[in-house]
């Protein structure tokens, strides 16, 4: 469940602190190797991303921003051999306990002009129009699309890691515009995780930071077209699951 | 903050992780960016154009991919191409949202301790399976090795070659449960394992059990249509009153599994009556005497009652065709009622082959044609080096001998499973677990196996039993080998790439069957693109492989077919073989005589037949969204129940009904029509999906084969699938 924001949270951007969260978190979904995820999880380094995901969320604490379970969670970040099996069983497609972190799988683009051929669906596949809208971000930026996510532009672990790169760039407006915009569909991928037989309570922490974070830039960048579900529907969900 | 650089890492920009404001090109909102889009799009596309093969079914008709942006627009069919001639049909359009969809499967994947799939590299699947195919051949030898496939361009070729260069012959098609029986019954008869029937020149067809509006080539359809334009008589033998009776003239409700009878009385009546052409069975025929002596037993009224059909009508559909010969035939089928469905299956094969003999029809204008086919010569042999043939022929040979060879007896080689015998199993393109055999049964063989691979690009209840699953590129990713079309003009059709892959970790099967190759240390054989080979395979027959490319479809004129040829038989005798010492052999008899069908039912039994629907192609296209809407809309899982059963069983139309037998159990709604021979039941074939990983196929509907007992036609070694009988009631009665 949500919490409150209390007295001591921040009501400024730090974009360095805010980046670093994001790119932590981009790592997390994006199949980090063993050394990556040796040296991310080690003490010191995780501590200061806890702290960057504190600022990110503008909280006095991350327990005033996410429920007791997403703390909990975050401070006892999984094993490699535990994030390696979970990212082999549920990030990978076509299985049924498949969690893939896409936009285009989740994002109801039904008001939006078909984007799949002899389709009157218009989410549910890959290649949809917010992995367009990346695809061709990512160019238009001088960035490029690693190959590993040429089928996925809009896969969480690039948005994420845009949302940083905009903020380390001194691109704090439009870090939160493009945040507010594209993080919609978290709470059905949310959803999506707590539905999993087991082991999904870090990673629902970790979406739970970003939502928390949009909120907090919602709040101190002027506003911009946001998508209010996003974060009332996260209201309503907790996550249930034991680690 | 923290000095690490694993948190200030990124996947798009450099260490730093920054990039100038400069660099952005206008928008970062999505609305200026759709705007900027459409604008683009609709002013500056990047369009291009590819000939290509539809994959939605074995027809593989050629089209046009239109390409705007790399994402695919439209696709409009090509009116060179033999199969297609301007059209696809719904499954066409709608199969190629199979690219982007969901269930695809993105990375090779390996069944851990628990039972559940794992994602792992590429290169730790080719170690272990080659090491286990290693291990499997150092035990038990080759032979207890095998692929199943469905025959693609480059999957048919990669797999045999992988599999012989393993040194097991055992490569099977999908055939014994589609077309085995037909294909191997008429080769026996005629050397041929198929013919065409000028459908569209005829004056009279006949279709037993197969529904050109039902199994949709749209060539084929377009003829069906011109006969009926030009009053042709077109008579649908079938159980069922099939879609196809738009364009035909009458529907003679048949019995299932009694097709044979109506065709050796039919037979019997040309000969007593001397009604066939003599001048050619006489230079054609060989054992003509002895068949036409075992004709005579076959009369109509005793034809009557085996089929159900009235005497008179035998009689009647007897002398039109004599009347109408030479431009008439039986047409030759496919799956429909004899291509693996019942105990009698090749024997009606041989049997119509035969009948289409004594009309004298072979390659004349509006009869059964056999028109020349053309198909890759020789290569280099430096660069395309020949497999050693494996020793031995290929398991179940022996045990089936009339089953041909090519196709193979994958009936046997799932009982071979079962018995322990067949160690590791490769499938291609093929959900052998749902369609091919009782899957229950085939649960159990797949589960015997020390090593089950699956090549496919969506998981399926056969990648489910097996311990590797290796994602293969969808169809309109990847460049195929060479289609070579037989027909009046024969042709050859290339499937070429239309879209650049989409999931990165998955591989062309071209490639999937190389890397499989290297790591069970047959590499050598394999040490040449699919490209190189497409180009040699063109060059051997005077082909331009960009020539192909850029046409689509190309045709061997200086081939073409002409009516009055006489046909080559490349049968045992080198003519026309009336009787067969290999069938002889086989325990059945020289001539194709009466076979009953193994099931007959009791009480309250129907028979249950099952078949095609226009929009779906068996399991493969279940999976699809907008087919699928199809099915709902039209309430098309229904299972056909005649009006005087249902009135008999208390049913109604649009009632659930319970199908049960000592198989199965299932229930779903009933379509009562005058449209079904009573006494029996019809269920479409595509759906009962069993794999929650095909959300949209998954618990729709009933899956026939879940009725069907496991069992092998004998000589022939197909599935006999409407070998099975049923109970219904009204669910809840």
């Amino acid at each position: 469940m949500r919490r409150r924001k209390e007295q001591s949270a921040s009501w400024a951007i730090d974009p360095l602190r805010t980046a670093e969260a994001y790119s932590v978190i981009s790592r997390c979904f994006g199949g980090a190797s063993e050394a990556e995820w040796t040296a991310m999880t080690e003490c010191r380094s995780w501590a200061g991303f806890l702290e960057a995901c504190r600022v990110a969320t503008g909280c006095g604490s991350l327990s005033e921003c996410l429920a007791a379970r997403a703390v909990e969670a975050l401070h006892n970040p999984p094993s490699y051999q535990e994030y390696r099996t979970f990212c082999a069983q549920h990030f990978t497609g076509g299985l049924p306990q498949s969690a893939m972190p896409v936009e285009s799988l989740y994002r109801d683009d039904s008001n939006l002009a078909c984007s799949i051929p002899f389709s009157a669906h218009a989410s549910g596949a890959y290649g949809g129009e917010s992995a367009r809208y990346m695809g061709d971000m990512i160019v238009s930026m001088g960035l490029t699309l690693p190959d590993a996510f040429r089928a996925y532009p809009d896969h969480l672990s690039l948005e994420t890691d845009m949302v940083a790169v905009m903020l380390r760039s001194g691109m704090v407006q439009q870090a939160g515009q493009f945040a507010q915009e594209r993080f919609g569909w978290l709470t059905h991928y949310r959803l999506k995780l707590l539905s999993l037989p087991n082991g999904s309570c870090f990673f629902v922490a970790l979406v739970d930071v970003v939502l928390s974070a949009i909120e907090h830039l919602g709040e101190v960048i002027p506003a911009h077209a946001q998508e209010p579900s996003a974060i009332n529907a996260r209201e309503e969900q907790s996550c249930q699951i034991t680690q | 903050m923290s000095d690490h650089a694993m948190t200030r890492r990124s996947f798009l920009a450099s260490s730093a992780g920054a990039v100038t404001l400069a660099g952005l090109s206008g928008y970062v909102g999505f609305g200026a960016w759709q705007q900027a889009h459409a604008d683009e799009a609709s002013q500056h596309p990047e369009t291009s154009q590819v000939h290509t093969l539809c994959n939605a079914c074995s027809s593989k008709c050629g089209f046009t991919a239109y390409v705007v942006n790399g994402k695919l627009d439209k696709c409009i069919a090509d009116t060179e191409h033999p199969y297609a001639k301007g059209k696809i049909c719904a499954r066409g359009y709608a199969y190629t949202q199979i690219a982007y969809s969901q269930d695809r499967l993105t990375d090779p994947l390996k069944k851990n301790a628990k039972g559940e799939f794992e994602a792992i590299s590429w290169d730790q699947a080719y170690e272990e399976i080659g090491q286990k195919v290693k291990d499997i051949i150092s035990e038990s030898g080759a032979q207890s090795l095998a692929v199943v496939q469905d025959p693609r361009p480059s999957g048919k070729y990669y797999s045999k070659r992988f599999i012989n260069a393993l040194g097991s012959p055992n490569c099977y098609t999908h055939g014994a449960a589609c077309n085995l029986s037909k294909e191997s019954g008429m080769t026996l008869a005629i050397g041929a394992a198929t013919y065409s029937s000028d459908v569209a020149s005829s004056k009279m067809t006949m279709f037993i059990g197969r529904s050109y509006a039902d199994a949709i080539r749209p060539a084929s359809v377009a003829a069906l249509q011109k006969a009926h334009d030009n009053g042709a008589h077109i008579v649908l033998v079938d159980p069922r009153c099939n879609n196809s009776i738009t364009f035909a003239d009458e529907w003679v409700p048949i019995k299932p599994g009694t097709d044979q009878a109506l065709v050796l009385a039919m037979s019997n009546i040309l000969i007593q009556e001397e009604l066939y052409d003599k001048t050619f069975v006489e230079a054609n025929g060989n054992g003509f005497e002895e068949y036409a002596k075992a004709m005579n037993q076959y009369t109509t009224s005793w034809a009557e009652e085996i089929t159900g059909i009235d005497s008179n009508v035998i009689d009647r559909l007897a002398h039109e065709f004599a009347k109408a010969a030479p431009a008439a035939s039986i047409e030759p089928g496919w799956r429909g009622a004899f291509g693996c469905q019942y105990k009698n299956s090749g024997e009606t094969a041989r049997a119509i082959a035969l009948f289409n003999a004594l009309l004298g029809c072979y390659n004349q204008k509006g009869g059964a044609l056999l028109p020349p086919s053309v198909s890759a010569g020789d290569l280099d042999k430096t660069k395309f080096p020949s497999v050693p043939k494996p020793d031995g022929k290929i398991a179940g040979a022996s045990e089936y001998p009339l089953g041909l060879t090519s196709m193979g007896s994958n009936t046997y080689a799932t009982q071979l499973a079962h018995e322990g015998k067949l160690k590791g199993m490769f499938f291609y393109n093929s959900n052998l677990a749902a369609g091919y055999v009782n899957p229950a049964y085939a649960a159990e063989a797949l589960s015997n196996l020390e090593l089950g691979v699956c090549i496919d690009v969506q998981m399926s209840e056969t990648a489910k039993l097996c311990d590797y699953v290796l994602p293969d590129t969808s169809y309109l990713e990847r460049s195929e080998l060479p289609e070579f079309i037989g027909g009046k003009v024969p042709a050859v059709a290339m499937r070429n790439q239309v879209l650049d892959v989409v999931h990165p970790n998955t591989k062309p099967v071209d490639e999937i069957f190389c890397g499989l190759a290297e790591a069970c240390g047959v590499g050598q054989y394999f040490e040449f693109s699919e490209e190189d080979l497409a180009r040699a395979q063109l060059a051997s027959v005077d082909v331009d492989y960009d020539a192909l490319v850029n046409n689509g479809t190309i045709y061997f004129n200086d081939k073409a077919f002409e009516y009055g040829t006489a046909p080559t038989w490349k049968t045992a005798s080198g003519k026309i073989d009336f009787t067969s010492e290999d069938c002889a052999k086989a325990g059945l008899s020289a001539a194709p005589e009466w076979i009953e069908p193994l099931t007959e039912p009791l009480g309250n039994e129907l028979r249950l037949i099952e078949g095609k629907q226009a929009i779906h192609s068996h399991t493969m296209t279940a999976d699809n969204e907008e087919l699928m809407q199809l099915t709902k809309d039209y309430n098309l899982t229904a299972a056909w129940i005649s009006a005087e059963d249902a009135d008999r069983l208390g049913i109604s139309d649009g009632d659930d009904i319970t199908i049960t037998n000592d198989q199965h159990s299932g229930t779903t709604r009933a379509k009562v029509t005058q449209r079904i021979k009573p006494g029996v039941l019809f269920m479409p074939g595509a759906y009962g999906c069993t794999v929650k990983e095909q959300k949209t196929a998954y618990d729709v509907g009933l899956r026939p084969m879940d009725y069907v007992p496991f069992h092998i036609e004998p000589g022939y070694g197909a599935a006999m699938t409407h070998e099975v009988c049923v109970t219904v009631k009204k669910a809840g009665a």
